[in-house]
């Protein structure tokens, strides 16, 4: 479709091909001389065949149009018309059946295939629905025609007025044969309104002739030398899937919506200008554009474009209905440091070798290619495609009416996104994005066509710009996704430093509970009489800002004197669990450097060499009024956590005042407590929640409730810590969430916050139901940044997940590409931190600093640094921030990109399921998926492995399903994904050949070896494996059919692919147990 | 790809060091140190040269604050 000829220009080229012998194909193509009702089907019927046989009355290959007539309508010579056409086009009235062995088409009599329009009465509001209801209508492939035609006479309009709606299958017609047939049409019911002949060309052959001589001159010579060259152009294809709105569904409706949109007159004259210029087309530069935004889309700059070509390179062809386009998969590779010029160079070449390669149907390259397709019978071969009509839809003409094409009124799409564009006529484009539903939402859409625009935009305003460099978002939209990205600095709540805000409450309310101890509570005065004691401690060993001073105690009254008494000096506070084994203990102790110890009796022993302070006695002697201070630096470091490093060595963080002060008033600003609030201070020291756990009450005069040593992992304790202490805020990690919201609620909890690994949907639910009336918050920080960097209410969870929320205030949130550009919503990408919230950098550690703070393009002061987190997210429209995991949690598994979480997902919605975890099992080869369940004691691997199958695409589905009775914890209640045990029988020898082991065995071994080619068969090997696809497994199922007696669908099969599952499945289906045993002849079909 | 990737050595006004892909624009505020090479060349540079890790802003209160 892509050149235009006349019909004379055509023959002329043609015999130029000939001559050349290009075209192998005799001079004229001669109509067959064969039996008609038993013809064979093109390469193209075949595929749409065989989909049919997947999915019998599929609507997905539904062409259907709609005309609008207005004025004096013949109802007559309409029929007469369309009957003529039936007449004309053989195609029209042609049924397809499954025969011996292999399907052919049956042509059958005008009479016998008619086509009657049924009319009807309709309000004008109702056509749409009638329309999608016809469009939706499956057609029986045997039973002609495939042409479905309905007149509906609106009854409310003033004037005559009619919708003619048209559904035809596309295994008889194709866009071209569409044109064709309306033109047709027009000029016909002209003829018989007018009472003369039609004029219409002769039409010396039919579609059943060219199925013939398609079959006849693509010898398998041709084929194979064409699929060779496939071969190479599509080896090793990337992963890159573009980010969905929705895991891709394992059986798929294929509905569908269209996005309008219009590439304007000078744009196109540009870009028609820079094709011109080195020799290439239109299309070819809107191929260009749209591989660079899927690749941008799908980070990788190695796309696969599917494009249909006409197929009808013969003149013969010119004026017969039926489908003769064939779809080819273009692979695109790019530099992304070449310019777009150079890019549309090398996609020119790409086109032209493709074009001389068009002939081999697409389903064979699929199956050649890709036979591991999964069980919807989906490729990720042909997901986006991109059409270019050469000309403007047929006008419809008829005498004394009134006609309109209504507007494409799609339901359904073949493939994830058809880009479809139209020259209009102003000289514009104008274009329609067809997407897939199950897929994407309208706005999701809506920024792909935009971006298709925006890189078209900038192409024709400089098409040598480089194409890494290719906006793929206007500047309104880029400007909005920085300005969501930050939050404006919270307000100061009262003192510039956290001991004087301290202090100043102290002095407001001394007798106030500060911390409430399993032992009894403790006042505001005495806490501070003990902070002093530690201050002058400290201030007589000369310790002040930038000194680190260990603490090694559990928690309580002593830990927020140590930590009030070093902030009172402004020295640095570096956690050290006293639970910690003593070889880690040495190891922070050697990393930190602390000047001094702060501990209690017990522990202090652990630091024999080190300059130890321990509590009460070593402070006894200093005084308890306030010592002098100074507010510290607001960069003075406040505390120094350590995280594991990947090298082994541990990395001491270090976060300022300025960051600890800033999440503080932000927590204030947004969640607001007061002196009536008792927070629950349960996290281990060395885990930054415990900061805020401690300072945030103490800085607004409420009051914090502690817990006894190792009671953060005792839901009893913690139940009856916060119903006896009435405790008004709690923190857990959704681990410990799990466990507390199945015991008992408290009506004192009014504020929940939940965060350190992911909130799943079940678990938000579960907690909003036991607490209605509390706010639940997610958050979400790394250790680099003071403790939450985005924070979100959770009202009512959707079922696509938790997001972690928006930026806190002052904090700034980017998710950017690895050019450090924002990536539009949507698209996946890596989380990096900015603002006041931000560490300083690892102690110590300059390299792995300058690693991950790096320069912040984005900042409004100049110099600022940006943490780049490791974590992948992607925004979502509104703001909010969705987190996909580490990055490390994305794998490839049989080329298709896989997200963990994902998977997760599905596990969690399975009624049995309560929590779930997918790992990735790298040092395998392949790499393989391990999951990881608990729940009820219903739950079995094998179980939870078919419903998986049932819900999601092949390599999604883990190679193993574990369910475990506990799940190893980390220090800090985390789950520790090392400590997972490895699945069953995980390094257990596969090689180990299985032969049929029984008669049932060994005939579907047999039928397995026979189409598969193989000698032989392993009982455990999956069909899809050894190189079966979708045609191979109808024939299997077929042939199982007649040699069992035991119809399975092919949706069975491909869940249970090697010989002993299918088998099993035999088995089970057996009607009648005597007919197992029963010899039933084989029957040879070959 | 990433590892054939150039970077520069970039330093701020607070003399904190960081690095940037030499094929990018390098952020305002932040100037080349004069060293470039691979992430692991120039990390390796990092580890010698910044051998005070404070900011210079805070490195001054502190001196001010010890004279006074």
């Amino acid at each position: 479709m892509r050149l235009q000829f006349t019909e004379n220009q055509r023959r002329m080229l043609n015999r130029l091909l000939d001559e050349n012998g290009i075209a192998k194909a005799p001079d004229e193509i001669r109509p067959w001389t064969g039996d008609r009702s038993c013809a064979p089907l093109s390469f193209g019927q075949e595929r749409l065949f065989y989909f049919d046989q997947l999915h019998p009355g599929s609507a997905a290959y539904h062409v259907c149009g709609a005309l609008r007539l207005c004025g004096a309508l013949d109802t007559d010579a309409l029929q007469a018309a369309v009957h003529q056409l039936v007449v004309r086009h053989e195609v029209l009235r042609t049924g397809f059946t499954d025969g011996a062995g292999a399907p052919h088409q049956v042509v059958y009599s005008s009479e016998q295939s008619r086509v009657d329009i049924h009319q009807s009465d309709i309000d004008s509001d109702r056509v749409r629905d009638r329309v999608a209801e016809l469009a939706r209508t499956g057609f029986d492939l045997a039973r002609p025609p495939l042409v479905r035609a309905e007149l509906l006479r609106l009854r409310d309009s003033e004037r005559p007025e009619w919708v003619l709606v048209l559904c035809v299958h596309h295994i008889v017609v194709d866009g071209w044969s569409l044109g064709l047939l309306i033109d047709e049409l027009s000029e016909t019911y002209a003829a018989l309104h007018a009472d003369r002949p039609p004029r219409l060309p002769e039409l010396t052959v039919q579609y059943v002739d060219f199925a013939v001589w398609q079959r006849e001159r693509l010898t398998e010579a041709i084929l194979a030398d064409q699929l060779n060259f496939w071969r190479e152009e599509l080896v090793d294809l990337p992963a890159g899937d573009l980010p969905t709105d929705r895991p891709r569904p394992a059986r798929r409706s294929y509905a569908g919506d269209v996005v309008p949109f219009r590439v304007p007159p000078q744009v196109v004259s540009s870009l028609r200008g820079v094709a011109d210029g080195i020799r290439a087309t239109l299309f070819m530069v809107l191929l260009s554009a749209l591989s660079v935004v899927l690749g941008r889309w799908a980070n990788t700059p190695d796309v696969v474009i599917g494009t249909p070509l006409a197929g009808r390179q013969r003149s013969e062809f010119e004026r017969v209905a039926g489908f003769f386009v064939n779809t080819i998969p273009l692979r695109i590779r790019f530099d992304d440091n070449q310019s777009f010029r150079e890019l549309l160079a090398n996609i020119r070449e790409i086109c032209t070798r493709a074009y001389t390669h068009q002939d081999v149907p697409f389903e064979q390259i699929i199956n050649e290619l890709q036979p591991d397709r999964d069980e919807s019978g989906q490729t990720s071969l042909a997901r986006h495609w991109i059409v270019l009509h050469n000309t403007q839809p047929p006008k419809f003409q008829l005498p004394d009416l009134e006609c309109a094409v209504e507007p494409a009124l799609v339901g359904s799409v073949r493939c994830d996104l058809s880009f479809q564009l139209v020259p209009c006529a102003e000289g514009g484009l104008d274009g329609w994005l067809e997407f897939s539903t199950e897929l994407f939402d309208p706005p999701t859409a809506h920024r792909l066509a935009t971006a298709f625009l925006t890189v078209l935009a900038a192409v024709a305003a400089d098409p040598d710009v480089v194409v890494a460099e290719l906006p793929v978002m206007p500047a309104e939209v880029l400007d909005e996704l920085l300005r969501l990205s930050t939050i404006e600095i919270p307000v100061r709540q009262g003192a510039p430093d956290i001991a004087g805000r301290f202090e100043a409450h102290r002095d407001a309310a001394p007798d106030a509970t500060a911390v409430i101890e399993p032992s009894g509570p403790i006042t505001y005065r005495e806490l501070e009489e003990r902070a002093n004691r530690v201050a002058h401690l400290l201030r007589a060993r000369g310790i002040g800002v930038e000194d680190r001073v260990g603490v090694c105690l559990e928690g309580g009254a002593d830990l927020a004197a140590a930590l009030l008494g070093i902030y009172k000096v402004g020295a640095a506070y570096l956690p050290i669990h006293p639970g910690y084994p003593q070889a880690r203990l040495t190891q922070l102790i050697a990393e930190g450097e602390p000047r001094l110890v702060i501990t209690s009796a017990e522990p202090a022993g652990l630091f024999a060499d080190h300059s130890v302070a321990v509590l009460p006695d070593d402070v006894e002697q200093y005084p308890v009024d306030r010592p002098p201070r100074a507010v510290p630096p607001v960069d003075a470091t406040a505390y120094c956590l350590f995280t594991s490093g990947s090298t082994g060595r541990p990395k001491g963080v270090l976060g300022t005042y300025r960051g600890l002060l800033n999440r503080l008033d932000g927590m204030q600003q947004e969640y607001r407590i007061t002196a009536d609030d008792r927070v629950l201070q349960k996290a281990p020291i060395g885990f930054d929640v415990s900061l805020w756990e401690m300072l945030w009450p103490l800085t607004q005069g409420a009051s914090a409730v502690s817990v006894r040593p190792g009671g953060h992992r005792d839901p009893d304790h913690l139940h009856e810590v916060v119903e006896r202490h009435q405790v008004t805020v709690c923190h857990f990690v959704p681990s410990m969430w799990q466990e507390f919201v199945s015991g008992p609620t408290h009506a004192c909890l009014r504020l929940l916050l939940s965060g350190g690994e992911r909130t799943t949907v079940d678990l938000a639910e579960h907690i909003l139901e036991r607490y209605p009336d509390a706010v639940l918050y997610n958050q979400y920080g790394p250790t680099e940044a003071a403790i939450d960097v985005t924070a979100g209410r959770i009202s009512a969870p959707s079922k696509d997940g938790v997001p972690i929320g928006r930026p806190v205030p002052g904090s700034r949130v980017h998710v950017l590409d690895d050019r450090l550009r924002p990536q539009p919503a949507g698209v996946p990408g890596e989380l990096y931190i900015g603002g006041p919230q931000l560490a300083r950098g690892y102690f110590d550690q300059p390299g792995q600093t300058a690693d991950r703070f790096v320069p912040d393009p984005y900042a409004a002061t100049p110099g600022e640094r940006l943490y780049a987190t490791g974590d992948r997210a992607r925004l979502s429209p509104d703001g909010a921030i969705e987190f996909l995991g580490r990055s490390d949690s994305q794998v490839k598994i049989s080329g298709n990109r896989v997200e963990t979480g994902e998977v997760e997902a599905v596990l969690r919605n399975h009624p049995d399921v309560v929590r779930a975890l997918v790992a990735v099992r790298a040092e395998s080869e392949p790499v393989r998926l391990v999951a990881y369940v608990s729940g009820s004691t219903a739950l079995t691997g094998p179980g939870l492995s078919r419903y998986l199958a049932e819900r999601l695409p092949g390599p999604m589905v883990p190679a193993h399903v574990v369910v475990l009775d506990e799940w190893p914890l980390g220090p800090h209640n985390k789950v520790d994904t090392n400590a997972l045990p490895d699945p069953e029988g995980w390094r257990a020898p596969v090689d180990d050949h299985v032969g049929p082991r029984n008669p049932l065995e060994q005939k579907v071994a047999d039928i397995f070896s026979e189409l598969l080619q193989r000698e032989q068969v392993d009982v455990h090997d999956s069909f899809l494996e050894l190189g079966g696809h979708s045609l191979l497994a109808i024939r299997a199922i077929a042939r199982i059919r007649a040699a069992c007696d035991v119809s399975l669908r092919i949706g069975e099969f491909f869940q249970a692919p090697d010989v002993a599952s299918v088998a099993r499945l035999i088995e089970r289906r057996k009607p009648e147990p005597h007919v197992a045993t029963a010899p039933i002849p084989r029957i040879d079909r070959s | 790809m990433a590892d054939e990737q150039t970077y520069h050595v970039v330093l701020n006004e607070e003399l904190q060091y960081s690095i940037w892909r030499a094929d990018l624009a390098i952020p305002n505020g932040w100037r080349p140190e004069g060293t470039s090479g691979t992430r692991e060349q120039c990390l390796a540079h990092i580890d010698e040269v910044w051998t005070d890790m404070r900011p210079l802003s805070l490195r001054r209160q502190m001196e001010q604050t010890e004279r006074a």
